[in-house]
């Protein structure tokens, strides 16, 4: 029973991280690499708005998500917007970026013991027989709730239809008037208000710390690359395969080991199926 | 407007700038100059940007500027004044270079000309590979945070090289033998006996916990399992089922990253049925982890070094004046236990060496500081005559002293060691004996 909860817990979050970067790249094509120092950014924003400007933790949350959003599409017409396409370029751009922000914030002091989100309910409760905090329960919810939104969101909306149109084939959904770019920073925009809401989601179970920026982003790419960068059912699909993998691991072989599932996961995918399990970007390079 | 006018407008302006030219380049000497004597001048290279490194920072400049308020230092028969130097090694940030820190603190002695060094580095690897540099810049060097013993080692093994090397805080060694007077207490109080670690997966960790297999077996107790947990983890409930399957009655955590806190929250909601204590864990055993982690800490055990360092003892008198001045300088309590550690020992030592010798003479300086006996409210600052280390001692009459303490409601109660214990240790309602 530990091992279903814990390890359906472990799915989740690493959903919600990966969610927001997969959504990006399937639409627009940029890998933001600034994703890690965004997640942060989202995270560390709530903490100042509730400790330092004194804001309703629910605002605080809801302004973070545009904030956050509205950076996302700042950054693709600021830097991403003349350097697309050239995919070399994009991730120099992100990941400088995204680098050049995280230690900014180290340097301006966010680096200690004191910068913590409080849980959105303190205490737990027990399933099954198995405590768990009531945050972890929560973000059980929130990754539900988001699978839900996101499905009809694409599915039942016209910007929702635009992104799937771009993600399927980006010249077609352009002769049907779909603004690429448009589209593709409100991607960025998406992507970044989704990295928001995972790190509002995690972040309260232990402390906001610049270097959960960089585990954010290993942990969205090893993800995308084991269920399909562009896929977001894809990397659903891959966050249980490796959340469970991870859990089983850590009970029957020790903590220690559970990066190796990431890794063995990623070196058999690509050796078996290297655009990953939904993805399509490289099925016909596989072809050939 | 008319042109005699303007001419005497723009000799004005000159003579402005000409002022100002002056006293922009001589105003410092003549401030310099100004002043009775040339400060005494202490260097800390430490890794800034992070908890320890602010408290060290702050801890200096406290202790700084107290011993300055009373007049200072005797150098040759006048009276001087101390000053501050900083730089930023960043050692303790993920992917920097040892050699990256080491030329941050040469960078400090050849630029700024330090006359000591104190609360020097934060990584054991930066600090073993400045030994050398230290040693040819003859340079009076009490290190900060780093653990190693081989640090001492090597300077037992050449004592006449590294004649100014010193430390002035606890290091592995003595977080052991401290700990495991903290267990065999724990076993006698409690009569618990089985012991799970749960450590961060990184080598001082497994050092640390291989070394107290050791110590908590002459202690009394039986190691019945461990678990390496990666950093940046946040989900502790594969160890935590691990250790309750075990049948340990205690969990010892070794892990300082800020996560850490994660793995208490759910010891709490899991209802693991042990005891809990953590070592070098700031995020926990902290002033403010309280106030950010609340009921969760309750019943957990955990130490401070030199006691009283960042909460008052009620045993030792005289142990709120550190905490007091804290909080009248900076407002906000340290953000770790450790504020009061290595720095405020190295000051007062380097005091008296000095006003034992008269002059900054560094080999004569050197020798008086091994020659350090100080009383305390923490115990008796004193070194090791061949390691260059500070005594560390439950016994306050030979050394400085720990504090092991329990979260209790919001309060530190000193459980060991019994000369300064407020109260007895208390089981979690959800532990049965």
């Amino acid at each position: 029973m530990d091992l279903l909860i814990f390890g359906t817990c472990n799915s989740i979050l690493l959903a919600l991280i990966a969610t927001g970067f997969s959504l990006t790249f399937g639409i627009s094509g940029v890998a933001n690499f600034a994703y890690g120092a965004i997640y942060v950014c989202g995270g560390l924003f709530v903490w100042a708005l509730i400790s330092k400007a004194g804001f309703p933790y629910l605002a605080s949350i809801v302004i973070s998500i545009i904030t956050m959003g509205l950076f996302g599409y700042a950054l693709y017409w600021v830097f991403l917007f003349r350097l697309r396409g050239l995919v070399l370029n994009e991730v120099i751009a992100t990941f400088s970026g995204g680098m050049a922000i995280l230690q900014l914030l180290r340097y301006l002091g966010f680096h200690g013991y004191e910068y913590a989100l409080p849980p959105f309910m303190e205490g737990s409760i027990e399933i099954g027989g198995v405590g768990i905090e009531l945050q972890r329960f929560f973000m059980i919810g929130i990754g539900a709730a988001l699978v839900l939104f996101l499905y009809f969101f694409t599915h039942h909306t016209r910007l929702g239809l635009a992104f799937r149109g771009m993600s399927q084939d980006e010249r077609t959904a352009i002769t049907l008037g779909i603004d690429s770019d448009k589209t593709a920073a409100l991607a960025l925009a998406f992507g970044s208000s989704l990295a928001t809401v995972a790190s509002i989601t995690i972040l309260p179970l232990g402390i906001i710390d610049i270097d959960r920026g960089f585990d954010a982003l290993i942990f969205a790419l090893a993800v995308g690359m084991v269920g399909g960068l562009e896929s977001v059912p894809g990397v659903i699909i891959a966050s249980f395969i490796l959340g469970f993998s991870q859990q089983f691991v850590a009970v029957f072989f020790g903590s220690a080991y559970t990066m190796v599932v990431f890794l063995s996961a990623i070196i058999f995918v690509l050796a078996v199926k290297p655009a990953g399990i939904l993805g399509k970007f490289k099925e016909l390079e596989e072809r050939v | 407007m008319e042109k005699g006018t303007m001419s005497s407008i723009f000799k004005k302006a000159w003579f402005f700038v000409l002022a100002l030219l002056v006293v922009s380049f001589y105003g410092p000497l003549i401030k310099e100059g100004g002043s009775s004597e040339k400060p005494v001048i202490i260097g800390m290279p430490i890794s800034l940007y992070t908890a320890y490194g602010r408290d060290h920072k702050k801890a200096l400049e406290l202790t700084v500027d107290e011993i300055n308020a009373k007049g200072g230092v005797k150098v040759d028969g006048v009276m001087r004044q101390f000053k501050v130097v900083f730089t930023d090694t960043r050692d303790s940030e993920p992917g920097v270079p040892v050699h990256d820190a080491i030329m941050a603190a040469e960078k400090l002695i050849l630029n700024q000309k330090p006359d000591f060094l104190v609360g020097a580095f934060h990584r054991s690897e930066a600090l073993l590979a400045a030994m050398d540099m230290l040693a040819d810049n003859k340079m009076i060097t009490f290190s900060g945070s780093p653990q190693t013993p081989l640090y001492t080692n090597r300077i037992k093994e050449n004592p006449k090289k590294y004649k100014y090397l010193f430390r002035s805080a606890p290091y592995a060694v003595s977080v052991g033998v401290f700990w495991g007077g903290v267990l065999q207490h724990i076993n006698k109080t409690l009569g618990l006996k089985k012991l799970f670690f749960i450590a961060i997966d990184f080598e001082w960790a497994k050092a640390i916990v291989k070394s107290f297999e050791g110590i908590a077996g002459k202690a009394g107790w039986e190691t019945v399992g461990f678990d390496y947990v990666p950093a940046g983890q946040a989900d502790f409930s594969a160890a935590l089922t691990k250790a309750r399957k075990s049948g340990a009655e205690m969990i010892l955590l070794l892990h300082d990253l800020p996560e850490a806190p994660v793995c208490l929250r759910q010891w709490k909601a899991m209802k693991i049925p042990t005891m809990l204590s953590v070592i070098w864990t700031p995020a926990i055993d902290g002033p403010r982890s309280w106030q950010m982690y609340g009921d969760s800490l309750n019943y957990s055990i955990a130490a401070e070094f030199p006691a009283g360092g960042s909460f008052p003892v009620k045993n030792l008198p005289g142990s709120e004046e550190w905490i007091n001045a804290w909080l009248k300088k900076y407002k906000d309590p340290p953000e770790t236990s450790a504020s009061k550690a290595a720095v405020y020992p190295a000051m007062r030592a380097i005091v008296d060496a000095i006003n034992r010798v008269g002059r900054l003479d560094r080999d004569a300086i050197a020798e008086a500081i091994l020659e350090t006996d100080l009383k305390d409210i923490s115990g008796r600052i004193r070194f090791e005559k061949e390691a260059h280390q500070m005594v560390i001692s439950t016994d306050l009459s030979k050394g400085m002293t720990f504090a092991a303490f329990q979260w209790l409601d919001g309060k530190r109660i000193v459980i060991y060691p019994k000369a300064i214990a407020d109260a007895d240790i208390k089981l979690p309602p959800w532990v049965k004996k």
